[in-house]
């Protein structure tokens, strides 16, 4: 009756938690496999049948005869192998990841029986581990191990923000922009910090085309950006009169101990109080005074003239979020300091009209190179703000996902705050450190497979997912902004080119020598 | 320094193959010498097909010798082969008997004539027009050292050739740096701001063509002095006496009104349209020519019968046939059954039967009104 697949049978000693089991070894099965194997466990006061879901962690092959290692030589091993005896056994070593009841993942209490067979999950299964109500899933991508069974994520996950963690190169803005296109499509209002310009081409199909006209790019009118957009960006700006002192002081990197400074330009903010005023007024107003700490601030003042995000007026938040829309804000060719105060405003502005229900859905905050706006140490402006977020942020109706290639120079707090990471592929230790730190549901084995995942690999955990999953990510259906050039295929079209350009003189010394040798004596 | 620009004066080109029109291209082409001498220029830029052709008529070549003759070497001219006297397989151009200076054969040349850079490029069509726009693109950098600078070609620019399509260079393709660019080949004279400086065709010195009456009508025919000294260069037209080209039109039955438009001092060149309803034109001819007989050089009639429609025919879907197709549009049983046996004959390249059927259907309607016939 027992059609199931059977890969081996349960040995040794047994925890709820994982077992071992001896694998048949015709059905070579591998490490991340799916396995399923029955218990009873006690649910609502009875007993019941429940198929327990794990993952192989590790497999190993041990010969009895081949033992120790240090006391064999090539001639008893060649002995025992010609004689049969060699008899190796694989063992593999699974990680229970739970059963569903009801709809949730329960983790069992009893231990797994000995002598129980280990069968292969069923893609049906793995499904229903996996997958999640249409208005609720996320479809990110495929389990690893198994390439037809489609793994979604929880929209819920993201009240307790998310983290995306990976090393350059390995598919962070990829995965990103999977989940813009997913949100958007479940109707969320999402809005990217987008400091390289990697987003700007998301309202493009990846097979050329638009995709959809829900999504904007915002620029400031100072903002060049890293390219050429086939849309005109919109413009977001924010009139100076709008900025208080701090705010100026910050941007101008004018330190707190510089009090005279700061009390010159206290003093003419409150005069010029009330009128729309441009940083040249406020250098005019600066000049007309004759003391020590005026004359200094003008030359730090003197920097905001370069700056043109200042315009006549201060861009309506409401403009930037609108329901089942996708707002880039496009931070590429800014300094540092801009680009920090551009975020600074436009994520508190966020924050207020949530706060203030004056906008009434909730919104996505997408923040990429998070470390430049969180770092670890250094404080920016918008550091605070983001802080704030993390911690009562869901309260609001406002999530974060934060998106670094530096885990370990970014804030641990608000790391911490992140429930649910997305990681992808990392070599740094220090990172990996930050990872580990930052999260308590990742394994140590899940951890040190971090360096074995391929571009595009990721390794799911938190309240976006029911369990752990190993996840390929899915294809996009945008086009990509932030994807490493193909060396390869530039420089042979350089080749090409330059060969093309010999042809072409050629050609033209050919056409030269005929029209000359056409006309005698000239 | 005071310039003379002219072109496309196409000696030795023989309109209608009347001696008179040879001739009268001849006379427009010392007149203009004339008013060359009378202007005082110091340069004499002549942009292409100053020849008919590359072997013209010994008269033709006769006639510029002595022309030239009358400058008596005071002038120094600088010209570019034409697409008309450019030679079609290897030789020399009759240019060379005169040892003129001919600017740019198969790429830019240049000279500086008192501190004003002449540059020029011989014409180039067809494949070869990617050699051109190479070659246009030194200009701005050679012109950079000179104060004023002057480009010569003989080319169709899309600007001027927007319907016909048959031009080698678009607006982009011209240089930005030239003070004056003397350009032949279109015979419409025309100037336009361009760049820094002038764009100009200074256009044929005749009537070569039926569609450059309006153009004569309105801007005359003849050449350009160009004066260089002020900070835009300033253009003022020559305008030479030529035989006047008149287009008429007439309702059939008021023929005779012809008479009344004959007020030119000159014998004129008529082209005349005929509109009717049933006409016959072996009349129509035999009475025109009675009419105008000894008052015009030459006359050419075009019928227009009122209920020929205009507009082509709409294709029709599916299969289609070249006859319906033709018959359709003629509206005419006798026409369509000519161009039906001409379409065949000439498709298989039959000229000889063509001929024959072009034959007896001139001698079925009598006497020769076709404007095809001096093409």
């Amino acid at each position: 009756m027992d059609e199931r697949e059977i890969l081996g049978y349960i040995v040794g000693e047994t925890t709820p938690t994982e077992f071992l089991f001896v694998v048949d070894e015709k059905k070579c099965p591998q490490r991340w496999d799916y396995v399923v194997v029955n218990s009873r466990e006690f649910l609502n006061g009875e007993e019941r049948e429940v198929e327990v879901l794990s993952q192989i962690e590790t497999i190993f092959s041990r010969s009895m005869t081949l033992n120790p290692p240090e006391l064999m030589s090539i001639e008893a091993v060649e002995r025992i192998i010609a004689q049969n005896l060699a008899e190796p056994k694989v063992i593999a070593k699974a990680r229970v990841i739970g059963f569903i009841y009801n709809g949730n993942v329960l983790q069992p209490r009893r231990a797994i029986f000995p002598g129980n067979p280990v069968y292969r999950a069923s893609k049906k299964l793995l499904k229903d581990f996996y997958s999640y109500p249409e208005h609720e899933g996320i479809f990110i991508g495929y389990l690893i191990s198994r390439e037809d069974v489609e793994v979604y994520l929880s929209v819920r996950g993201f009240r307790r923000h998310l983290a995306i963690l990976a090393q350059t190169g390995a598919g962070k803005s990829y995965t990103a922009g999977v989940l813009i296109e997913e949100l958007l499509e479940k109707g969320a209002t999402v809005v990217v910090i987008d400091p390289h310009g990697d987003y700007v081409f998301l309202s493009e199909s990846s097979s050329g085309g638009i995709y959809s006209d829900r999504i904007t790019v915002f620029r400031t009118a100072e903002g060049r950006g890293r390219h050429n957009l086939p849309r005109k960006p919109e413009i977001y700006g924010v009139r100076f009169s709008d900025l208080s002192l701090e705010e100026i002081a910050f941007i101008c990197g004018i330190e707190e101990r510089y009090t005279n400074i700061r009390r010159s330009l206290r003093d003419v903010l409150k005069e010029l109080g009330g009128r729309n005023y441009t940083p040249s007024d406020l250098i005019g107003e600066l000049e007309k005074r004759d003391d020590e700490g005026s004359f200094r601030a003008i030359s730090y003042i003197s920097r905001l003239l370069k700056m043109k995000v200042f315009g006549d007026a201060t861009t309506d938040i409401l403009k930037v979020l609108r329901p089942k829309h996708v707002s880039v804000m496009d931070l590429s060719g800014l300094e540092d300091a801009v680009a920090d105060y551009v975020t600074f405003r436009l994520i508190s502005e966020i924050y207020r009209v949530r706060e203030e229900k004056s906008f009434e859905f909730p919104v996505f905050i997408i923040i990429e190179e998070a470390h430049r706006f969180v770092p670890n140490r250094e404080s920016t402006l918008s550091k605070e703000i983001i802080k704030r977020i993390a911690a009562e942020g869901r309260k609001f109706g406002v999530f974060l996902t934060l998106i670094t290639q530096r885990p370990n120079k970014i804030d641990p707090d608000v790391l911490s705050q992140c429930n649910s990471q997305i990681i992808m592929r990392i070599t740094n230790p220090e990172d990996q450190k930050a990872v580990r730190s930052s999260s308590e549901r990742m394994s140590e084995n899940l951890l040190r497979d971090l360096p074995g995942l391929n571009v595009g690999e990721a390794v799911i955990v938190g309240e976006i997912t029911r369990a752990p999953v190993m996840v390929r990510i899915r294809r996009r259906k945008t086009r990509e902004g932030g994807a490493d050039i193909d060396v390869v295929a530039e420089l042979q079209k350089a080749i090409k080119r330059v060969e093309e350009e010999k042809d072409k003189i050629e050609t033209l010394e050919e056409i030269r020598r005929s029209a000359k040798d056409l006309v005698e004596g000239y | 320094m005071r310039i003379a620009h002219i072109s496309d004066t196409h000696l030795g080109l023989r309109q209608y193959n009347l001696d008179e029109r040879e001739n009268d291209v001849y006379r427009a082409f010392e007149q203009a010498i004339d008013r060359v001498i009378e202007e005082r220029v110091d340069v004499l830029i002549h942009s292409g097909d100053l020849f008919d052709s590359p072997t013209p008529p010994i008269k033709a070549l006769y006639v510029f010798k002595n022309t030239m003759k009358r400058l008596n070497g005071k002038v120094r001219i600088y010209t570019v082969l034409g697409d008309h006297d450019r030679p079609k397989r290897r030789g020399m151009p009759p240019h060379k008997l005169f040892d003129l200076r001919v600017l740019g054969v198969g790429g830019l040349e240049w000279e500086e004539v008192d501190g004003i850079l002449i540059a020029g490029i011989s014409n180039l069509r067809g494949r070869m027009a990617e050699l051109l726009k190479e070659e246009l693109k030194k200009f701005d950098q050679i012109s950079e050292k000179y104060r004023k600078s002057i480009l010569i070609a003989h080319q169709a620019i899309d600007r001027f050739l927007p319907f016909e399509g048959d031009y080698e260079l678009k607006e982009d393709d011209l240089p930005g740096s030239a003070t004056y660019y003397a350009f032949g080949h279109i015979h419409s004279r025309q100037t336009v701001k361009f760049g820094r400086g002038l764009f100009a065709y200074s256009g044929s010195i005749e009537i070569t063509r039926r569609d450059e009456i309006p153009s004569w009508m309105k801007d005359g025919k003849g050449f350009y002095i160009v004066d260089l000294e002020g900070d835009e260069p300033s253009v003022e037209k020559v305008n030479l006496e030529i035989r006047p080209q008149l287009e008429v039109e007439l309702e059939d039955n008021r023929i005779g009104e012809i008479l009344n438009q004959l007020n030119t001092r000159v014998e004129p060149i008529l082209h005349i349209t005929v509109r009717g309803g049933k006409l016959d034109r072996a009349q129509i001819y035999e009475k025109l020519k009675e009419l105008l007989a000894g008052r015009v050089l030459e006359f050419r009639i075009r019928f227009e019968f009122e209920d020929v429609k205009k507009a082509f025919p709409e294709l029709p879907r599916g299969q289609i046939s070249i006859e319906e197709l033709i018959r359709r549009y003629l509206q005419d049983e006798e026409l369509s059954k000519l161009a039906v046996e001409l379409f065949k004959s000439l498709s298989q390249e039959d000229i000889d039967s063509a001929k024959n059927i072009a034959q007896s259907y001139l001698e079925a309607v009598l006497g020769d009104d076709s404007e095809k016939s001096q093409a």
